[in-house]
């Protein structure tokens, strides 16, 4: 299962960005059975966008085929689209490797 | 019948100041119209002093899905420039409304004709009514992305009632954005109203370009003409071959007018109607 992660910076002591459409990097994280096996991370093109960065940003996510997704913040309509698609959203703060190891021990 | 811009580039010059201060100084003796098309932030209702009624809606086409027909290709969201369409292949496609500028990329790309057109409300026109003038006001919707469709509609009730005027006068938003294209593009005449400030005289010269570009004769307008570097905003006039034609000083009575709703009496303004209007 992949969880994105929103990200001010490539590394995994990266803080997690509190904007969900317009961060600069989407940390991807690969899960398996509570178990973290591996974390990449992505530009977000979305990021320096006019207008209609969340949308863009769900449907990048919506094509990795993330099921969860943590930031510190979702805009309205980022919300609206991935609550269409049953993705998961979790608001957290704090690196990239703490919200993870956060989500997997709930 | 006279169509007369009122607009400046920077925001804050006192474009809404002059425009109703010339609506005003004309009602004494013609019909005038006055139409507020700074749609984002419409107020010249509180400078004239009067309360709006509506008039009508303004509607902007918006596609709409039979999800009976739609195969899920995704092809709709693809071409979406807006991102009002998310669509991934074996899902229904997810709308964003307030996000759709109606341009209809998606109604043609659909393989099997599945999205049809519907609308949205966009904004409101307003009018209202006091001391011999006529006003228009057109407001945009919060959130909604395209200002130029509601300064579209008030162009379309201007050439509906123009006639019934001797003279429209239509003040625009700051900017040189499409919204206050379609504001000057059918004036006779256009005042810029600037300041001598680096930020004002900036704008000028991006609104002449702007009005040079369109063919649409202008005149500069110094407002608060005492304060600042006159010579810089000199400069960008020669670089255009116009001339100042009108000053207004930053006077306490004007400001005083200005605070409480009450009507701007300059000899600036008189003779700027003399020489270029009348």
């Amino acid at each position: 299962m992949k969880i994105v992660i929103s990200s001010v910076d490539e590394t995994k002591k990266s803080e997690i960005d509190p904007h969900f459409g317009r961060c600069p990097f989407f940390t991807i994280a690969e899960v398996e059975n509570g178990e973290l096996l591996s974390m990449t991370t992505q530009k977000n093109e979305a990021a320096e966008q006019g207008h209609g960065a969340g949308t863009t940003a769900a449907d990048f996510v919506a094509n990795l085929g993330a099921k969860v997704v943590i930031s510190g913040n979702f805009g309205p309509k980022a919300e609206g689209v991935l609550t269409e698609l049953k993705i998961e959203m979790v608001k957290d703060e704090g690196t990239v490797e703490d919200v993870v190891k956060r989500y997997l021990a709930k | 019948m006279k169509i007369i811009g009122v607009t400046g580039g920077k925001g804050g010059t006192g474009k809404s100041t002059v425009a109703t201060a010339i609506a005003h100084e004309l009602s004494r003796s013609s019909k005038v119209l006055i139409v507020d098309a700074d749609v984002d932030c419409p107020n010249d209702h509180l400078l004239l002093g009067l309360e709006r009624k509506e008039l009508k809606k303004v509607y902007q086409r918006i596609p709409k899905w039979d999800y009976d027909k739609c195969t899920q290709c995704g092809r709709c969201g693809h071409v979406c420039v807006q991102k009002a369409v998310v669509s991934l292949i074996g899902i229904n496609p997810i709308f964003v409304p307030s996000q759709c500028n109606g341009c209809g990329a998606c109604v043609i790309e659909c393989p099997v004709d599945a999205i049809s057109w519907d609308k949205k409300i966009i904004g409101t026109i307003y009018s209202g009514r006091k001391d011999n003038i006529d006003l228009l006001s057109g407001e945009l919707k919060i959130n909604e992305p395209v200002s130029e469709f509601i300064v579209d509609s008030l162009n379309e009730i201007i050439e509906e009632k123009k006639d019934d005027y001797d003279y429209v006068i239509v003040d625009t938003a700051a900017g040189i954005h499409c919204d206050v294209i379609a504001a000057l593009e059918n004036c006779d005449i256009v005042f810029s109203v600037t300041e001598p400030t680096p930020l004002g005289t900036h704008d000028l010269d991006l609104i002449l370009e702007l009005l040079l570009k369109l063919k649409i004769d202008v005149n500069i307008v110094l407002n608060r003409s005492d304060l600042g570097d006159k010579k810089i905003v000199k400069k960008i006039a020669k670089k255009y071959n116009k001339e100042i034609i009108a000053e207004i000083p930053y006077s306490k009575k004007i400001v005083s007018s200005y605070a409480t709703g009450k009507r701007i009496i300059h000899k600036s303004i008189s003779k700027l109607i003399e020489e270029y209007i009348k």
